[in-house]
């Protein structure tokens, strides 16, 4: 209980520090942040439940107006825009993501997370994204899809990061590692 | 850990965060059936109005605004595109007011005040089991632990330099997620030792 507990609230944490991290920047020059990398590792890293809850809070702390959305942002705001759509699919992407890692035993850890990481960063939140946006904006499904393409390869890149994290972590520290115990 | 909500006394900051969450969502969810631009042109001067009826508000305000118009921007442009000149308006009118309100209610705001509202919010789910102790306990760690790790972050990012890398790169995560990893496990067992959460 206790561990569960201070794994949930470090890793609420790890969500807004990612997302304070210097930008880097892709070769198409769009710069990204680390911080949805750190949302498909709470999935790959503490399971369904337990990420799912992970971003819940960071989201409780951004909304009661904690500067720890990427760029110092924060508050209310935030939660009434038509990319609102991605802070809201933030938790039920680390849930699937965490939910593929537990039900899948016989791969190894890195690509496992990294398709885990497609599945529930990618295809899961955009799932809600993209309509949010289209209901938020009064646009259509191409249109939205235009808006959000700069964002795609960046996305792509961190589900591999975030293979490699969890790989790395695992072999560092198996037990901290709680999607896979 | 500071919050974006600023420091003052004035009228706005002495309406109880209840009622003014209350109204806020009532707000919110009516501009919804508004659809004439007028009427939300006149809502957009009136949320100008209440920013700068509070010292320092239009300020930070604009500064939280800043990211948001650019995502308007790229909306009305869409929709101009397209030639839906005044269906672009008033989605674009109505968003500005939105996140404009939303925001004024978050600066006018304290952070303790806010937090006592959530958690009032959250409990009756102690009812269906939920142990709301650890939710007031998580809110303290995190805002305790994030500056922590900012530093932490910081401090990989210098020795990652010292050691030749050029940029510090996503290289640094994994050593923080080990080092936090570690004072996780530290702290779950100083907590079990103090008698854990109730």
């Amino acid at each position: 209980m206790e561990r569960n507990v201070v794994y949930i609230a470090v890793f609420a944490a790890l969500i807004a520090v990612l997302g304070l991290l210097p930008k880097f920047t892709l070769m198409s020059g769009i710069p990204i942040t680390a911080q949805s990398l750190g949302i498909m590792l709470c999935g790959t890293i503490l399971g369904a439940k337990r990420g799912a809850l992970a971003v819940l809070l960071f989201l409780a702390l951004v909304a009661i107006g904690l500067p720890l959305l990427a760029g110092g942002r924060g508050g209310l705001g935030v939660f009434t825009t038509p990319w609102a759509g991605f802070l809201f699919g933030f938790p039920v992407a680390a849930f699937v993501t965490g939910f593929v890692m537990e039900r899948t035993h016989n791969l190894n850890i890195g690509v496992l997370a990294t398709i885990a990481a497609i599945i529930g960063g990618i295809v899961a939140l955009y799932a809600i994204a993209i309509p949010y946006y289209m209901v938020g904006a009064g646009v259509g499904l191409w249109d939205s899809m235009i808006t959000m393409s700069p964002f795609m390869p960046g996305d792509l890149i961190k589900t591999v990061l975030a293979g490699l994290i969890t790989g790395g972590l695992y072999n560092a520290r198996p037990n901290a590692v709680l999607s896979r115990l | 850990m500071l919050s974006i909500s600023l420091a003052g006394n004035s009228w706005a900051h002495r309406l109880r965060v209840g009622p003014k969450m209350a109204v806020l969502a009532v707000v919110s969810v009516a501009l919804f059936w508004v659809d004439a631009w007028v009427v939300l042109a006149l809502a957009l001067l009136g949320v100008v109005a209440l920013y700068a009826s509070v010292d320092g508000a239009l300020r930070k305000g604009a500064w939280l605004m800043k990211p948001i118009l650019w995502i308007v921007g790229i909306i009305w442009i869409f929709h101009a595109f397209r030639g839906e000149y005044v269906a672009g308006s008033v989605v674009c009118l109505r968003l500005l007011v939105l996140v404009g309100l939303a925001n004024f209610v978050t600066l006018t705001s304290r952070l303790s005040d806010m937090i006592d509202l959530f958690l009032w919010l959250l409990s009756p789910l102690a009812l269906l089991g939920v142990r709301t102790g650890a939710i007031g306990l998580a809110f303290g760690m995190v805002m305790r632990f994030t500056p922590v790790l900012i530093e932490r972050a910081g401090q990989l990012t210098q020795s990652w330099r010292a050691r030749g890398g050029k940029r510090a790169s996503w290289r640094i995560i994994l050593p923080l997620f080990i080092t936090v990893v570690d004072d996780a496990d530290r702290v779950a067992e100083a907590l079990r030792a103090r008698g854990g959460i109730q």
